[in-house]
């Protein structure tokens, strides 16, 4: 019995070893983190080093160590936001120095990392656009578990967006129509803009609306980002009556009238949604 | 930014400077009631942030199991019978817990969620060569203000989160997802894994 139980203790440490190995410096824990800012919008000169700190927090019960890296990124109506760990043509991930490539997170502390994004003194006028990662996992420390025929680890990230307008880089942003389209499944008005700047840029504000009852809504614009060289439709979604909480019924046709600014200008808008 | 944000800005950045002058700014009297005033300047700076827990948050990564053993005999003619209730289309409940709690917040504007795995485009291996798609894998979300990306080997189009407040400024959603496997392939024998990672943003 002795022997037994010596040979399980030897077994054990032998598991616990391996696990070890089979997970150096790296424990997965359930993914709850939060980053601030959620994305940086910044300029640069050619030959410029900007240094920025990106605060990240653990929101679960025990500390876990989250791996950073970047990626390339773009932003299609199609298909929505889309991550590319291979390099893409015209990256500018090679400017970017990372702090760490991974930071352990004790819970609920705040703990800041340092970035830095070197511009080469020849960079092209234009806007640089990358994001940086935040795993918590290794691959390799997933842990498998035995006699199940089909095992899914389910896990999250953030990605925070960067970026870098180089050389004046500039959005130019026009308004191509107004009209009713679908979002999330809900009939909205929809204003479509395009950007044939060299940077992206935003609308903001909102339209004042009168429904066919009289009754005024305001239509904040999406902030969705425009990409140089994009068409894209923004939603004008109703605004949710402030006490209630809830979206203001509507009876079309609607009477929209009111100014969105984008960067360096704006539109009058005066149009009836059917 | 645009104009009315620099409007904004310089107005913040005026209220900043104007605010050690205009600190000692007091009033009172001298006859009953005896009421007395005085004006203070206030200045929030409200950070942009996002975050995205999935899961229990616990020490572990949450896994999803499908036991396909033992799954029960479909009905119909006897030749056509998928054998041990393999590939009949009937969906299997993941063994185990099958829920996952999926919670995102910000309050930066609109935020997108998307999907990615590991299979290289192939799928949940077997480490012999086997494979099983991803889009056997459906998801079911309780809340359609945070709806699950559909999984595909390719990854996922990227699903809009509804913002909650602010006039899609802010969000704050939790949804409850739920995993199943659809069966209508009978894979090769074997115990197959892969992973879903799940990445917010606010673009």
């Amino acid at each position: 019995m002795r022997g037994f139980t010596g040979r399980l203790r030897w077994s054990l440490a032998a598991a616990m070893l391996l696990s070890m190995l089979a997970a150096p410096g790296v424990r997965a824990a359930g993914f709850a983190a939060a980053a601030s800012p959620s994305r940086f919008e910044l300029e640069a000169k050619p030959g410029d080093v900007l240094s920025r700190t990106l605060d990240l927090q653990h929101i679960g019960p025990e500390g876990t160590e989250y791996v950073i890296r970047s990626a390339d990124w773009i932003l299609t109506e199609e298909k929505g936001l889309e991550f590319f760990d291979a390099l893409q043509p015209g990256s500018c991930r090679p400017w970017l120095r990372l702090e760490r490539r991974a930071v352990r997170l004790e819970p609920r502390v705040r703990r800041k990392l340092r970035f830095e994004v070197h511009v080469p003194a020849d960079a092209p006028v234009g806007e640089c656009r990358l994001a940086i990662l935040v795993e918590n996992y290794d691959q390799r420390a997933i842990p498998l578990i035995k006699d199940s025929p089909i095992q899914l680890p389910l896990t999250g990230r953030l990605g925070v967006i960067v970026y870098v307008a180089v050389g004046g880089a500039q959005p130019k942003i026009s308004l191509v129509t107004v009209a009713m389209g679908e979002d999330n499944g809900e009939r909205v008005p929809m204003v479509t803009v395009r950007n044939d700047g060299n940077a992206h840029g935003r609308l903001e504000g909102a339209l004042r609306g009168t429904d066919a009852d009289g009754k005024t809504v305001f239509f904040p614009v999406s902030t969705l980002p425009v990409l140089p060289g994009q068409t894209r439709r923004l939603p004008l979604l109703p605004a949710e009556n402030l006490t209630t909480k809830k979206k203001p019924g509507l009876r079309y046709p609607v009477t929209l009238s009111g100014r969105l600014d984008w960067d360096n200008g704006g539109f009058d808008i005066q149009a009836q949604m059917p | 930014m645009t104009c009315r944000a620099k409007a904004f800005g310089l107005a913040v950045l005026g209220a900043v400077f104007w605010a050690p002058l205009a600190q000692a700014v007091w009033v009172g009297d001298r006859s009953a009631p005896y009421q007395a005033r005085a004006n203070l300047n206030m200045l929030l700076d409200v950070g942009a942030f996002i975050f995205l827990q999935v899961g229990s948050a616990g020490a572990v990564i949450d896994t999803v199991q499908f036991d396909l053993t033992g799954l029960p005999p479909a009905s119909g003619p006897t030749a056509t019978l998928p054998p041990f209730g393999l590939g009949t289309g009937a969906g299997v409940a993941a063994s185990g817990a099958g829920t996952l709690t999926v919670i995102v917040r910000s309050n930066a504007g609109p935020v997108t969620l998307s999907a990615t795995n590991n299979g290289a485009g192939a799928g949940l291996g077997n480490g012999a060569g086997g494979y099983i798609g991803y889009d056997q894998i459906r998801t079911v979300s309780d809340n359609p203000g945070l709806p699950a990306p559909v999984l595909s080997n390719a990854g996922s189009t990227a699903v809009a989160v509804a913002a909650t407040a602010y006039s899609g400024r802010v969000t704050q959603q939790t949804a409850n997802w739920t995993y199943s496997f659809a069966n209508s392939v009978a894979p090769a024998a074997g115990r197959y894994t892969g992973q879903v990672t799940y990445t917010a943003a606010a673009p």
